[in-house]
């Protein structure tokens, strides 16, 4: 017996999808419905529904809630050092996944609807300060080139912050494209359009 | 395998109305399973989420639960055609009868 931990994924010709199971499996023999707690106290409730999810991942943290000034309430959290690897290349979508899916059962188990957002490690905190560097250098660089520019995908909260930093610079102007993890802000000289077949718009 | 199933049964029966709806069948497409998820009509929004948002943010975990276990899972929405066709098994036998009262 070897303890060899790669098993080298050797891709030989694609099987057809074989079923694992005869019937499909019932979910509430695996999971169970969490239950509502009346008059929670919100802000607990959403911390460990946070940590939850990611502990479920295998990833352990701390949740920090508090309210923040435009109504949204701060989920701050920290993870050790494994899981941040864990999380590495995908940092955005997780923190993106963690907000939606907690916001979506905090609210079922508090019965009443919470705004949130979602940090991790301070990731979005930093990487805030490098978007509107990032979106400053792409603004120059249609201007001197008179091209589009397709930044790389965003979530709504980073493509509104770079919305916000090229509406102050006159002679470019922003549009979105795309869909779900695809969508993302084009910078564009002001007055052009980005080309119809790009544009997988609603 | 577990946890990543574990993972998609706990995130569905949790944002549905019909959780006892919720069936899951892992499909083995040798260098990847594909978790076929099924719900009650009316929850075809709510597992899929506005813009995919919802169904996206699970694949999102399942990325990472697949890192850890060296596997890629993927996940699929079933049509509700399809379930009417291919699921109309139940699969809690005794237990489930006294509770099973959903049927159309």
């Amino acid at each position: 017996m070897h303890e060899e931990r790669n098993e080298s994924p050797r891709p030989t010709e694609r099987p057809a999808a074989t079923v694992l199971t005869g019937d499909p499996l019932a979910a509430l023999e695996m999971a169970s419905v969490l239950p509502a707690v009346e008059g929670a106290n919100i802000d607990e409730t959403i911390a460990r529904t946070a940590e939850d999810l990611l502990l479920r991942c295998g990833i352990y943290s701390r949740a920090q809630v508090s309210m923040g000034e435009d109504g949204y309430r701060n989920v701050r959290m920290v993870t050790d050092a494994n899981s941040a690897d864990i999380m590495a290349g995908r940092r955005n979508s997780v923190i993106s996944s963690v907000q939606h899916l907690c916001d979506r059962i905090a609210t079922r188990v508090a019965g009443e609807h919470v705004k949130i957002n979602v940090d991790i490690n301070n990731y979005r905190q930093r990487s805030d300060g490098g978007l509107s560097k990032m979106a400053e250098g792409a603004i120059n660089r249609v201007k001197e080139t008179g091209e589009p520019l397709h930044l790389d995908p965003m979530n709504a909260r980073e493509r509104r912050i770079v919305h916000m930093e090229v509406a102050e610079v006159e002679g470019v102007d922003t549009t979105t494209v795309g869909e779900g993890p695809d969508r993302h802000v084009v910078i564009i000289p002001a007055g052009a359009t980005v080309a119809p077949e790009e544009q997988s718009g609603e | 395998m577990k946890n990543a199933l574990d993972f998609v049964a706990h995130i569905a029966v949790n944002v549905v109305d019909h959780p006892d709806e919720v069936r899951i069948r892992p499909l083995d497409r040798g260098n990847e399973v594909i978790f076929e998820v099924h719900v009650h009509p009316e929850d075809q929004g709510a597992i899929i989420g506005r813009g995919g948002q919802t169904a996206n943010a699970l694949r999102t975990f399942l990325d990472v639960i697949g890192r850890r276990d060296n596997r890629r899972y993927t996940l699929e929405i079933a049509d509700t055609d399809e379930v009417a066709d291919e699921a109309p098994a139940p699969i809690e036998a005794a237990a489930g009868e006294a509770e099973a009262g959903e049927d159309e």
